[in-house]
């Protein structure tokens, strides 16, 4: 039965596999693409599986074709949806960094392959076609301009300079209203694309912070996951998208009191990241994180000082204004405290912590 | 002597009076005191025979009221063996009687105790492997809630990054 839905459309493939083809023997390219599919399909279906996605056309579908996945997804949660993509997305450049085609080159010190994606959303039409169930694909699939979209804007992630994945201004603006995703993008790139006769914004993505990344890789992946991202970031011209997820898993390791050894040198892998990366202020926001919570580098006022850091250049950053206020409040400057929290208030009205500190600093 | 006595002054010669007399009262003194304890002596002499008399008939008393007593707690005895007999037999009786009582009343709930006891251990068996089961599912769902809370502390830690 036809029907509209909004879609979650993921694209994504190898960068330059064409100028690799190119140096590569027939059977060379080969290996490197059976490579390719085995890890996408074990990272993709392990991860629909996870967060409960039916498959089959149901709510999501997906199919690997030559050095190119795509994914559908529309479970009626947009938002969901979208997150899904982003997590699937930076997972795929995770499994891709550790497959086996990869570790032989990062032993030998060349620059490793990459995975470029486009993640796109909108309202498409789901339906079982004739010619597919004469095909034998009785399930349904979606078909819609919005797929168009996302394709061109794949094809523009190998010129990504932070994580090499692109989104749709729906995207965009979704993660913006959402509030739930710690997402940043670069600045708009209008591009004009060939046979739609219009320009498209694109942003890279350029910040992704989240937990469920590393935590719910497959198990075969797992394995030496860390110590590969470890070495991956000593390498010239490392991925800023490297640096900020192992930043994050070096967050989750030291909260959990197990990995006090790990606080030195997460600060150095920071400072190192704010040379590498260009949207710094997760960096900064990161090193305060660190100062705050490391046991053996505990330091409130240094904390403040990356914090101020983060402001400098994002002044709205909510991450910064928040360990800020909390900072002041430790310190019982309950005056800057009360400012800084009102500065939350201002951009975001809703902010629980931010209303209850404010209505208490009132009442005293 | 008078020769003496004319060498003495008036006061040396009332001193040797003083002396004198002194020593006449003193043998008197102890003249009295002889005759008052051979007086004691006599009376002690007394005393002690009639302490004698009075201890000879007191032992007598004593030993007739011992016989007395030996004589009637003889006497009752037998009485008493007698009426303990009775009291024992008496509880015994009572005893097997409250014993056939309690068998006879109880007889119907032991059965129906054993029904129950021989049920609840089939259901007890029954419910095993339910019991596991759903220990089991208590163990996965302590798990779920402590993951739950590792992912909205984690949830938390993004947001503020």
């Amino acid at each position: 039965m036809k029907e509209s839905v909004v879609a979650t459309i993921l694209f994504a493939d190898l960068v330059n596999s064409t100028e690799m083809s190119k140096n590569l023997t027939l059977h060379e390219y080969d290996d490197m693409i059976i490579n390719f599919q085995g890890t996408m399909y074990e990272i993709v279906s392990q991860h629909m599986n996870h967060f409960g996605y039916a498959g089959n056309g149901a709510d999501s579908y997906w199919s690997i074709a030559g050095d190119e996945m795509r994914l559908f997804l529309y479970s009626g949660s947009t938002m969901f949806d979208v997150r899904n993509a982003l997590i699937i997305a930076l997972k795929i450049k995770l499994g891709w960094l550790a497959s086996a085609f990869n570790d032989r080159i990062l032993k030998e010190g060349r620059i490793v392959s990459r995975v470029g994606g486009g993640i796109n959303c909108g309202k498409v039409i789901k339906d079982v076609r004739e010619w597919r169930v004469r095909m034998g694909e009785d399930h349904p699939a979606i078909e819609g301009y919005a797929i168009n979209v996302a394709k061109r804007i794949e094809s523009t992630s190998r010129d990504g300079t932070a994580y090499q994945i692109m989104v749709g201004d729906s995207i965009y603006r979704k993660c913006h209203e959402s509030g739930s995703l710690n997402v940043a993008f670069g600045q708009p790139r209008g591009l004009l694309f060939k046979g739609l006769g219009q320009k498209i914004p694109v942003y890279e993505i350029v910040s992704f912070i989240n937990f469920e990344t590393m935590s719910t890789m497959p198990e075969s992946f797992r394995d030496r996951l860390l110590e590969k991202m470890q070495y991956a970031v000593t390498q010239p011209m490392a991925e800023p998208w490297i640096f900020i997820t192992l930043l994050r898993e070096y967050v989750s390791l030291i909260s959990s009191g197990q990995y006090d050894y790990l606080e030195g040198h997460a600060i150095e892998l920071a400072k190192q990241a704010l040379e590498a990366v260009e949207y710094r202020p997760v960096i900064y926001n990161m090193l305060g994180w660190f100062y705050i919570y490391g046991k053996s580098i505990h330091n409130l006022d240094v904390a403040l000082q990356y914090f101020e850091q983060s402001l400098s250049l994002e002044p709205r950053n909510e991450a910064a204004l928040i360990h800020k206020a909390r900072i002041f409040d430790t310190k019982g400057k309950l005056d800057l405290a009360k400012q800084t929290y009102e500065e939350i208030l201002l951009h975001n009205p809703t902010h629980s912590e931010a209303r209850k500190k404010v209505e208490q600093y009132s009442a005293q | 002597m008078a020769a003496l006595l004319g060498n003495l002054s008036i006061v040396e010669i009332i001193l040797l009076v003083l002396v004198i007399i002194s020593f006449i009262g003193l043998f008197k003194v102890q003249k009295g005191t002889k005759k008052a304890m051979e007086e004691i002596d006599k009376e002690i002499t007394v005393i002690q025979q009639y302490q004698g008399e009075v201890s000879e008939g007191l032992n007598s008393n004593f030993a007739s009221l011992k016989k007395d007593i030996d004589d009637q707690i003889q006497g009752l005895t037998p009485r008493f063996n007698e009426l303990i007999k009775r009291v024992s037999a008496t509880l015994i009786e009572s005893k097997k009687a409250v014993i056939t009582e309690m068998d006879e009343r109880t007889k119907p709930l032991k059965s129906s105790l054993n029904e129950n006891l021989v049920s609840v251990k089939k259901m007890l068996t029954d419910n095993e492997k339910e019991l596991k089961r759903m220990s089991m599912e208590i163990e996965e769902l302590s798990k779920e809630l402590e993951k739950m809370k590792d992912d909205i502390r984690e949830r938390t830690f993004d947001l503020e990054l």
